[in-house]
Protein backbone atom coordinates (compact mmCIF):
# COMPACT_ATOMS: atom_id res chain seq x y z
CA UNK A 1 0.00 0.00 0.00
CA UNK A 2 2.53 2.68 1.29
CA UNK A 3 5.19 1.39 -2.01
CA UNK A 4 2.07 2.50 -4.36
CA UNK A 5 1.49 5.99 -2.56
CA UNK A 6 5.21 6.64 -2.50
CA UNK A 7 5.38 5.74 -6.31
CA UNK A 8 2.16 7.70 -7.44
CA UNK A 9 3.66 10.91 -4.98
CA UNK A 10 7.01 10.29 -7.04
CA UNK A 11 4.91 10.37 -10.27
CA UNK A 12 3.43 14.00 -9.13
CA UNK A 13 6.58 15.27 -7.49
CA UNK A 14 9.15 14.75 -10.51
CA UNK A 15 7.75 17.22 -13.25
CA UNK A 16 6.70 20.11 -10.12
CA UNK A 17 10.00 19.42 -8.12
CA UNK A 18 10.97 22.41 -6.40
CA UNK A 19 14.11 21.54 -3.63
CA UNK A 20 17.30 20.95 -5.73
CA UNK A 21 19.21 20.39 -2.21
CA UNK A 22 22.77 19.93 -2.31
CA UNK A 23 23.03 16.69 -0.06
CA UNK A 24 25.42 13.94 -1.24
CA UNK A 25 24.54 11.85 1.70
CA UNK A 26 21.17 11.42 0.62
CA UNK A 27 19.42 12.39 3.78
CA UNK A 28 16.69 14.35 2.26
CA UNK A 29 15.68 12.36 -0.47
CA UNK A 30 14.80 9.23 2.40
CA UNK A 31 13.11 11.82 4.39
CA UNK A 32 11.03 12.47 1.82
CA UNK A 33 10.46 9.22 0.70
CA UNK A 34 8.70 8.76 4.36
CA UNK A 35 6.89 11.73 4.59
CA UNK A 36 5.41 10.33 0.71
CA UNK A 37 4.59 7.11 1.79
CA UNK A 38 2.40 7.89 4.54
CA UNK A 39 0.14 10.47 2.56
CA UNK A 40 -3.47 8.86 2.26
CA UNK A 41 -4.33 10.55 -1.14
CA UNK A 42 -0.84 12.09 -2.65
CA UNK A 43 -1.77 15.18 -5.03
CA UNK A 44 -0.02 17.67 -6.28
CA UNK A 45 -0.36 20.13 -3.19
CA UNK A 46 0.01 17.53 -0.57
CA UNK A 47 3.19 16.26 -2.36
CA UNK A 48 4.26 19.72 -2.79
CA UNK A 49 4.00 20.13 1.05
CA UNK A 50 5.77 16.91 2.10
CA UNK A 51 8.52 18.23 0.14
CA UNK A 52 8.99 21.67 2.12
CA UNK A 53 8.20 19.56 4.93
CA UNK A 54 11.02 17.31 4.47
CA UNK A 55 13.36 20.39 3.68
CA UNK A 56 12.37 21.66 6.92
CA UNK A 57 13.48 18.34 8.49
CA UNK A 58 16.47 18.09 6.74
CA UNK A 59 17.50 21.94 7.77
CA UNK A 60 16.52 21.05 11.78
CA UNK A 61 19.22 18.63 11.44
CA UNK A 62 21.60 20.48 10.12
CA UNK A 63 21.13 23.10 12.33
CA UNK A 64 21.24 20.51 15.38
CA UNK A 65 25.07 19.52 14.04
CA UNK A 66 25.62 23.76 14.09
CA UNK A 67 24.80 23.93 17.58
CA UNK A 68 26.89 21.15 18.72
CA UNK A 69 29.76 21.61 16.43
CA UNK A 70 29.42 25.69 17.99
CA UNK A 71 29.49 24.12 21.73
CA UNK A 72 32.30 21.87 20.85
CA UNK A 73 34.88 24.19 19.14
CA UNK A 74 34.30 26.53 21.89
CA UNK A 75 35.14 24.03 24.43
CA UNK A 76 38.21 22.93 22.55
CA UNK A 77 39.18 26.31 22.92
CA UNK A 78 38.41 26.52 26.69
CA UNK A 79 40.80 23.37 26.74
CA UNK A 80 43.09 25.08 24.29
CA UNK A 81 43.52 27.97 27.07
CA UNK A 82 43.91 26.29 30.33
CA UNK A 83 46.27 23.67 29.70
CA UNK A 84 49.28 25.48 29.58
CA UNK A 85 52.88 24.69 29.26
CA UNK A 86 54.77 23.72 25.41
CA UNK A 87 55.00 20.25 24.68
CA UNK A 88 53.24 18.84 27.43
CA UNK A 89 49.98 18.76 25.79
CA UNK A 90 48.65 18.44 22.20
CA UNK A 91 45.68 20.77 20.83
CA UNK A 92 42.04 18.84 20.71
CA UNK A 93 39.92 19.43 17.88
CA UNK A 94 36.06 19.82 17.99
CA UNK A 95 35.73 15.78 17.20
CA UNK A 96 37.92 15.37 19.95
CA UNK A 97 36.08 17.02 22.68
CA UNK A 98 32.41 15.19 20.56
CA UNK A 99 33.91 11.88 21.31
CA UNK A 100 35.12 12.42 24.77
CA UNK A 101 31.60 13.47 25.56
CA UNK A 102 30.15 10.58 23.84
CA UNK A 103 32.29 7.56 24.89
CA UNK A 104 35.89 7.76 24.59
CA UNK A 105 36.58 7.72 28.31
CA UNK A 106 40.64 7.17 27.27
CA UNK A 107 40.54 10.92 25.55
CA UNK A 108 38.61 12.04 28.15
CA UNK A 109 41.07 11.69 30.58
CA UNK A 110 44.07 12.79 28.67
CA UNK A 111 42.48 15.89 28.08
CA UNK A 112 41.70 16.44 31.96
CA UNK A 113 45.14 15.52 32.57
CA UNK A 114 46.32 18.19 30.51
CA UNK A 115 43.96 20.26 31.52
CA UNK A 116 45.84 20.07 35.26
CA UNK A 117 44.56 20.15 38.58
CA UNK A 118 41.22 22.09 39.48
CA UNK A 119 39.58 21.41 36.09
CA UNK A 120 37.29 19.18 34.28
CA UNK A 121 35.94 18.96 30.67
CA UNK A 122 32.37 19.74 32.21
CA UNK A 123 33.32 22.62 33.55
CA UNK A 124 35.30 24.04 30.35
CA UNK A 125 32.14 23.17 28.80
CA UNK A 126 30.53 25.41 30.70
CA UNK A 127 32.71 28.12 30.40
CA UNK A 128 32.14 27.38 26.34
CA UNK A 129 28.16 27.77 26.78
CA UNK A 130 28.55 31.12 28.48
CA UNK A 131 31.41 32.22 26.03
CA UNK A 132 29.51 31.20 23.36
CA UNK A 133 26.03 32.21 24.31
CA UNK A 134 25.02 34.42 21.88
CA UNK A 135 25.95 32.00 18.71
CA UNK A 136 23.97 29.63 20.73
CA UNK A 137 20.75 31.28 21.25
CA UNK A 138 21.01 32.11 17.55
CA UNK A 139 21.14 28.24 16.55
CA UNK A 140 18.25 27.93 19.14
CA UNK A 141 16.28 30.38 16.81
CA UNK A 142 17.64 28.65 13.75
CA UNK A 143 16.39 25.34 14.98
CA UNK A 144 13.31 26.99 16.60
CA UNK A 145 12.43 28.28 12.95
CA UNK A 146 12.62 24.99 11.60
CA UNK A 147 10.21 23.89 13.89
CA UNK A 148 7.63 26.18 13.00
CA UNK A 149 8.01 25.72 9.56
CA UNK A 150 7.14 22.10 9.97
CA UNK A 151 4.71 22.61 12.31
CA UNK A 152 2.89 25.57 9.46
CA UNK A 153 3.05 23.32 6.76
CA UNK A 154 2.02 20.03 8.75
CA UNK A 155 -1.15 22.55 9.57
CA UNK A 156 -1.66 23.24 5.74
CA UNK A 157 -1.09 19.68 5.33
CA UNK A 158 -3.87 18.37 7.70
CA UNK A 159 -6.53 20.52 6.26
CA UNK A 160 -6.05 19.54 2.52
CA UNK A 161 -5.90 15.74 3.80
CA UNK A 162 -8.11 16.73 6.54
CA UNK A 163 -11.41 17.73 3.28
CA UNK A 164 -10.12 14.70 1.95
CA UNK A 165 -11.00 12.78 4.67
CA UNK A 166 -13.99 14.52 5.59
CA UNK A 167 -15.31 13.86 2.17
CA UNK A 168 -14.50 9.89 1.89
CA UNK A 169 -15.78 9.14 5.27
CA UNK A 170 -18.96 11.48 4.06
CA UNK A 171 -19.68 9.15 0.95
CA UNK A 172 -19.11 6.25 3.10
CA UNK A 173 -21.91 8.05 5.08
CA UNK A 174 -24.03 8.40 2.20
CA UNK A 175 -23.48 4.59 0.69
CA UNK A 176 -24.46 3.09 4.41
CA UNK A 177 -27.37 5.51 4.08
CA UNK A 178 -28.35 4.65 0.63
CA UNK A 179 -27.81 0.66 1.25
CA UNK A 180 -30.25 1.19 4.68
CA UNK A 181 -32.84 2.65 2.84
CA UNK A 182 -32.66 -0.35 -0.14
CA UNK A 183 -32.87 -2.92 2.96
CA UNK A 184 -36.07 -0.60 4.30
CA UNK A 185 -37.04 -0.62 0.76
CA UNK A 186 -36.38 -4.43 0.14
CA UNK A 187 -39.47 -6.20 0.55
CA UNK A 188 -38.71 -10.19 0.06
CA UNK A 189 -42.56 -11.25 -0.54
CA UNK A 190 -42.70 -9.17 -3.67
CA UNK A 191 -39.79 -11.54 -5.28
CA UNK B 1 30.97 75.21 5.05
CA UNK B 2 29.43 78.69 4.45
CA UNK B 3 25.55 79.38 3.43
CA UNK B 4 26.88 80.56 0.25
CA UNK B 5 28.47 77.46 -0.31
CA UNK B 6 25.86 75.45 1.16
CA UNK B 7 22.89 77.05 -1.25
CA UNK B 8 25.52 76.33 -4.44
CA UNK B 9 25.71 72.64 -3.98
CA UNK B 10 21.73 72.66 -3.54
CA UNK B 11 21.56 74.80 -7.26
CA UNK B 12 24.55 72.32 -8.40
CA UNK B 13 22.43 69.39 -6.67
CA UNK B 14 19.16 70.69 -8.71
CA UNK B 15 20.91 70.20 -12.09
CA UNK B 16 22.80 66.94 -11.43
CA UNK B 17 22.18 63.98 -14.36
CA UNK B 18 20.28 61.50 -12.79
CA UNK B 19 19.49 58.93 -15.36
CA UNK B 20 17.48 60.05 -18.79
CA UNK B 21 16.60 56.75 -20.26
CA UNK B 22 14.11 54.52 -19.76
CA UNK B 23 16.66 51.66 -19.27
CA UNK B 24 18.93 53.98 -16.74
CA UNK B 25 16.25 54.64 -14.60
CA UNK B 26 15.44 51.33 -14.66
CA UNK B 27 18.85 49.81 -13.35
CA UNK B 28 19.14 52.45 -11.10
CA UNK B 29 15.74 51.66 -9.38
CA UNK B 30 17.56 48.67 -8.00
CA UNK B 31 20.44 50.34 -6.37
CA UNK B 32 19.28 49.80 -2.93
CA UNK B 33 18.03 46.44 -3.04
CA UNK B 34 20.27 44.33 -1.13
CA UNK B 35 18.93 41.06 -1.73
CA UNK B 36 15.25 41.03 -2.91
CA UNK B 37 13.93 39.00 -0.34
CA UNK B 38 10.92 41.36 0.58
CA UNK B 39 10.43 41.58 -3.50
CA UNK B 40 6.72 40.68 -4.80
CA UNK B 41 7.27 37.50 -7.12
CA UNK B 42 7.07 38.42 -10.80
CA UNK B 43 3.77 36.52 -12.28
CA UNK B 44 5.70 36.34 -15.09
CA UNK B 45 8.43 33.64 -13.96
CA UNK B 46 5.44 31.14 -11.77
CA UNK B 47 6.15 27.14 -12.78
CA UNK B 48 3.42 26.67 -15.78
CA UNK B 49 3.66 23.25 -14.93
CA UNK B 50 2.98 23.61 -11.54
CA UNK B 51 0.22 25.87 -12.20
CA UNK B 52 -1.53 23.28 -14.31
CA UNK B 53 -0.92 20.23 -12.11
CA UNK B 54 -2.69 22.66 -9.34
CA UNK B 55 -5.91 23.56 -11.63
CA UNK B 56 -6.07 19.73 -12.45
CA UNK B 57 -6.40 18.66 -9.48
CA UNK B 58 -9.71 20.86 -8.56
CA UNK B 59 -8.07 24.63 -8.12
CA UNK B 60 -9.20 27.60 -9.12
CA UNK B 61 -7.32 29.99 -11.47
CA UNK B 62 -6.78 32.54 -8.68
CA UNK B 63 -5.83 29.81 -5.79
CA UNK B 64 -3.53 27.97 -8.02
CA UNK B 65 -1.88 31.34 -8.87
CA UNK B 66 -2.04 32.66 -5.76
CA UNK B 67 -0.54 29.11 -4.36
CA UNK B 68 2.53 28.96 -7.01
CA UNK B 69 3.35 32.58 -6.03
CA UNK B 70 3.39 31.97 -2.33
CA UNK B 71 5.60 28.43 -2.90
CA UNK B 72 7.53 31.04 -5.48
CA UNK B 73 8.45 33.11 -2.72
CA UNK B 74 9.25 30.40 0.06
CA UNK B 75 11.65 28.58 -2.44
CA UNK B 76 13.37 32.18 -3.31
CA UNK B 77 13.90 32.34 0.82
CA UNK B 78 14.88 28.78 0.94
CA UNK B 79 17.84 29.01 -1.98
CA UNK B 80 19.40 32.01 -0.21
CA UNK B 81 19.30 29.87 2.69
CA UNK B 82 21.28 27.50 1.09
CA UNK B 83 23.34 29.42 -0.23
CA UNK B 84 24.43 31.38 2.54
CA UNK B 85 24.67 27.85 4.46
CA UNK B 86 27.46 26.80 2.31
CA UNK B 87 29.32 30.13 1.68
CA UNK B 88 32.78 29.52 2.86
CA UNK B 89 34.51 30.52 5.85
CA UNK B 90 35.72 34.15 5.77
CA UNK B 91 39.71 34.94 7.62
CA UNK B 92 41.02 37.56 8.77
CA UNK B 93 42.78 39.12 5.45
CA UNK B 94 45.29 40.96 4.19
CA UNK B 95 48.21 39.47 6.31
CA UNK B 96 51.04 39.02 4.18
CA UNK B 97 50.65 42.20 2.58
CA UNK B 98 50.23 43.49 5.60
CA UNK B 99 53.39 42.16 6.86
CA UNK B 100 55.51 42.75 3.66
CA UNK B 101 54.74 46.46 4.11
CA UNK B 102 55.83 46.55 7.38
CA UNK B 103 58.63 44.26 7.23
CA UNK B 104 61.81 46.96 6.23
CA UNK B 105 64.72 44.67 5.48
CA UNK B 106 67.88 45.93 7.61
CA UNK B 107 70.70 45.45 4.23
CA UNK B 108 73.25 46.22 6.94
CA UNK B 109 71.71 42.57 8.63
CA UNK B 110 73.60 39.95 6.84
CA UNK B 111 70.22 37.59 7.50
CA UNK B 112 67.85 39.84 7.89
CA UNK B 113 64.86 37.04 7.98
CA UNK B 114 66.71 35.85 11.58
CA UNK B 115 67.19 40.05 13.20
CA UNK B 116 64.91 40.10 16.11
CA UNK B 117 63.38 43.37 14.66
CA UNK B 118 61.42 40.69 11.81
CA UNK B 119 60.78 38.26 14.28
CA UNK B 120 59.08 40.96 16.55
CA UNK B 121 57.04 41.92 13.53
CA UNK B 122 55.91 38.16 12.25
CA UNK B 123 54.75 38.17 16.23
CA UNK B 124 52.69 41.01 16.26
CA UNK B 125 50.52 40.22 13.41
CA UNK B 126 50.73 36.69 13.85
CA UNK B 127 48.75 37.83 17.56
CA UNK B 128 46.65 40.22 15.40
CA UNK B 129 45.17 37.50 13.27
CA UNK B 130 44.94 35.14 15.91
CA UNK B 131 42.55 37.88 17.56
CA UNK B 132 40.45 38.89 14.41
CA UNK B 133 40.13 35.04 13.25
CA UNK B 134 38.84 34.13 17.32
CA UNK B 135 36.63 37.75 16.98
CA UNK B 136 35.22 36.23 13.49
CA UNK B 137 35.23 32.32 14.55
CA UNK B 138 35.10 29.19 12.91
CA UNK B 139 32.70 28.37 10.00
CA UNK B 140 29.89 27.11 12.20
CA UNK B 141 29.61 30.00 13.90
CA UNK B 142 30.02 32.36 11.01
CA UNK B 143 27.17 30.54 9.21
CA UNK B 144 24.88 30.68 12.14
CA UNK B 145 25.43 34.29 12.16
CA UNK B 146 24.68 34.98 8.82
CA UNK B 147 21.18 32.72 8.84
CA UNK B 148 20.43 34.16 11.81
CA UNK B 149 19.69 37.36 9.58
CA UNK B 150 17.16 35.31 7.69
CA UNK B 151 14.74 34.14 9.48
CA UNK B 152 12.28 36.65 9.42
CA UNK B 153 11.97 35.85 5.76
CA UNK B 154 11.35 32.42 6.45
CA UNK B 155 8.48 33.09 8.67
CA UNK B 156 7.08 35.74 6.75
CA UNK B 157 6.58 33.51 3.01
CA UNK B 158 5.82 30.14 5.24
CA UNK B 159 3.06 31.75 7.17
CA UNK B 160 1.28 32.82 3.86
CA UNK B 161 1.71 29.16 2.91
CA UNK B 162 -0.34 28.48 5.24
CA UNK B 163 -2.89 31.20 5.42
CA UNK B 164 -3.44 30.18 1.57
CA UNK B 165 -3.69 26.52 2.14
CA UNK B 166 -6.22 26.70 5.08
CA UNK B 167 -7.83 29.10 3.15
CA UNK B 168 -9.03 26.65 0.77
CA UNK B 169 -10.51 24.50 3.12
CA UNK B 170 -12.80 27.24 3.79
Amino acid sequence: MSDDTLKKALQILTPIRTVNLDDPSGQFESILNDLLSDLETPNTLSVLLCEQIAESIYWLRRHVDDKNEILNEATANVVKGLSGGFGSHRDYSSQDIAKAFQRDTKLRKAIEEDLGKGHTLDGCRARAFIKSAKEIRIADDLIQRQMLNIRHLQKGLDSIDLKKRILKRMDLEIKGIEDKLLAIEYDPKKD
Amino acid sequence: MTQRRTDANRVNASKSTGPKSRGGKSKSSKNAIKHGLNQAIDEGSIDPILYQSLIDDGLSGDEALMIVMAIGDYRRVMEAWEYEYHQPKKVYGGLESQLMRAIEFDKREPNPIYSEKYIKTVERYWAIANRQNQRIGGTVRQRVKRLGKMIRYQRRSVNRIKKLVVGLQK
